[in-house]
């Protein structure tokens, strides 16, 4: 005959209790942890919006409902579609890699982390109606799962798709398998990467560090009567035809370029670049060769570079499943 | 420096740094073309972005207080002219300061700035890799046109040109109050002594220019100064 003796009657007890207990705890979403390229360095996450697996799939799903439009016509990927590196035409500044920037739209609007540019969207963009969300079937508890509140405001909405922003992260492209030994340039990209990465070209001040943006603004000789850009929100005239440095990783799949979208193709590009600069007041010190209206390419260089620029290009980014449309409707 | 409550330590001061760039000895005015060097050509100034590391305070008992903080100045951005440490030095006599314009070589490692502002000065790997020690734009004049020149320094081949500026025999004492080391760079001084700086002659782009990169580590000697605020030797 078995034996319990009274100690091992307590442990029980105290085993039963500890896990009832446990049970009955409220349990907070699960962290998520950011999948970080090699070479990139940490986002600088906002202590009032850790990174949750519930709040990533909330801010995926808001992504592709067209509920977040006042007029219910729109969703955040009706403009950011996936095969175009969540860009569209005519220039739809892509997202990707959007949780390191701190300048955001073409004029640099809004400042601070990727939360503060996506309550610029739904509060100034879309106008978002939030009774729709509050008496929606659905997002008050997938909302209370993530922030503990079934009231909805801008502020969660922003805060669920600014999750969803940070985990879109690009970082396999054929420069980036380079950089870990895994692949080789081909001759005509490795040309260009030296011009791209020398004066010779001179890309890389403002194309700058592993997400080929420095994200600041700049004149960059457009035009001999440039747009305002950032003078719109500083109201400084030395601001004057200022525009964001977009990131060129995908460049190749984000036609048309420049803010206006002026440029259809990668060697019209290139083409400004060498002989296409107009002189402004404002134009940026780091357009060297302004004076004699570009740095004047050879065709062959002008290939070099745009082989070297294709290099950016992640075609994982445009397929991956995390990133596409959980919803059962299509956009 | 660690805490010690001791009645005959001592008391602790905060040490800050304070940075102005002047031309011919006044404050520089930004994108103006109005200023000649010493070959008599027109230049303007609309960037200067530097590092400033390694500062080292020498006390009058042979103490040496070293702080390891790099700092980064942008002479458009008001908040990096201005820098407390973190560390405190001790109340006393003093005989000397240094400091180093740009990074030691050991500091200048690729990725050792993982965020901006500090990271946008990267130095192409192809290049050698680390960080421009720094950005100094503007416009020069040749002829009737109006050029831009990028004066961008660090170093080439392997051979870090970072400059040590030393103020050893300069002594003062630190009292309660904060100790305000004033580091003014004279603009001019980058562009002459010992080599006259022709625009025309350098060009726009001098970062794979290993001539010029040596001209620049010559001037620098001169270019920055140390004023103690408070002096009291």
């Amino acid at each position: 005959m078995k034996r319990i003796s009274i100690g091992s009657l307590c442990s029980l007890i105290v085993i039963f209790y500890s896990c009832s207990e446990t049970i009955q705890e409220p349990r907070g979403p699960t962290p998520f942890t950011l999948d970080i390229p090699a070479g990139f360095p940490e986002q600088n996450i906002q202590e009032d919006n850790p990174i949750t697996q519930e709040g990533v799939e909330l801010g995926r799903k808001l992504f592709y409902d067209s509920i977040i439009s006042n007029d219910g016509l729109k969703a955040c990927a009706t403009c950011h579609i996936q095969a175009n590196s969540f860009s569209s035409n005519p220039s739809v500044i892509p997202h990707i890699n959007l949780g390191w920037s701190h300048n955001f739209l073409w004029n640099g609007a809004v400042t601070g982390h990727v939360e503060d540019a996506m309550r610029f969207e739904v509060e100034d963009f879309f106008n978002t109606d939030l009774s729709k969300l509050n008496n929606h079937t659905e997002y008050p508890s997938l909302f209370e799962k993530v922030f503990g509140t079934t009231t909805i405001t801008t502020k969660e909405i922003a805060y669920a798709l600014a999750q969803f922003e940070r985990t879109m992260i690009s970082g396999n492209s054929k420069f980036d398998k380079v950089q870990r030994g895994e692949d080789e340039f081909t001759n005509a990209e490795e040309k260009g990467m030296q011009m791209f990465f020398t004066e010779k070209a001179d890309c890389f001040h403002c194309h700058a560090t592993v997400f080929f943006t420095d994200n600041l603004l700049h004149n960059n000789a457009l035009d001999a009567s440039p747009e305002p850009g950032l003078f719109e929100v500083t109201g400084d005239t030395l601001d004057y035809g200022k525009f964001k440095s977009p990131t060129l990783r995908n460049i190749e799949y984000t036609s048309p370029y420049m803010h206006d979208g002026r440029f259809k193709t990668l060697e019209e590009v290139v083409d400004f670049y060498s002989d296409g600069l107009k002189h402004s007041t404002t134009v940026d010190p780091l357009m060297t060769y302004l004076y004699q209206g570009g740095n004047h390419l050879t065709a062959e260089e002008k290939t070099e570079l745009v082989a070297f620029l294709k290099t950016l290009s992640d075609p994982s980014y445009l397929t991956n499943p995390q990133f596409s449309n959980p919803n059962n409707t299509s956009n | 420096m660690a805490c010690n409550s001791s009645p005959d330590i001592a008391p602790m001061v905060d040490v800050n740094l304070n940075f102005s760039h002047l031309m011919n000895s006044q404050p520089v005015q930004l994108d103006k073309l109005i200023y000649q060097n010493s070959l008599g050509q027109d230049f303007s100034i609309k960037t200067i972005k530097y590092f400033i590391s390694d500062v080292k305070l020498y006390k009058a008992d042979g103490q040496v207080f070293e702080f390891p903080d790099i700092h980064y100045v942008n002479i458009r951005t008001p908040e990096t002219l201005t820098y407390r440490f973190s560390e405190k030095i001790p109340e006393g006599k003093y005989t000397g300061i240094s400091f180093v314009y740009g990074l030691t070589k050991e500091e200048n490692i690729s990725g050792r700035f993982p965020d901006p502002p500090e990271s946008l000065m990267e130095w192409p790997e192809i290049l050698g890799g680390g960080y421009h020690y720094m950005k100094l734009e503007g416009e020069y004049k040749m002829a009737n046109e109006v050029l831009f020149f990028n004066f961008h320094a660090r170093m080439l081949d392997g051979v870090s040109n970072e400059i040590h500026i030393y103020d050893l025999d300069h002594p003062f004492s630190v009292t309660s109050k904060a100790l305000n080391l004033d580091i003014a760079m004279e603009i001019q001084h980058w562009f002459t002594n010992p080599n006259d700086w022709d625009f025309t002659y350098f060009g726009p782009n001098i970062m794979s220019n290993a001539e010029a990169q040596q001209a620049i580590h010559e001037n620098g000697k001169d270019v920055f100064s140390i004023t103690i605020k408070d002096d009291q030797p």
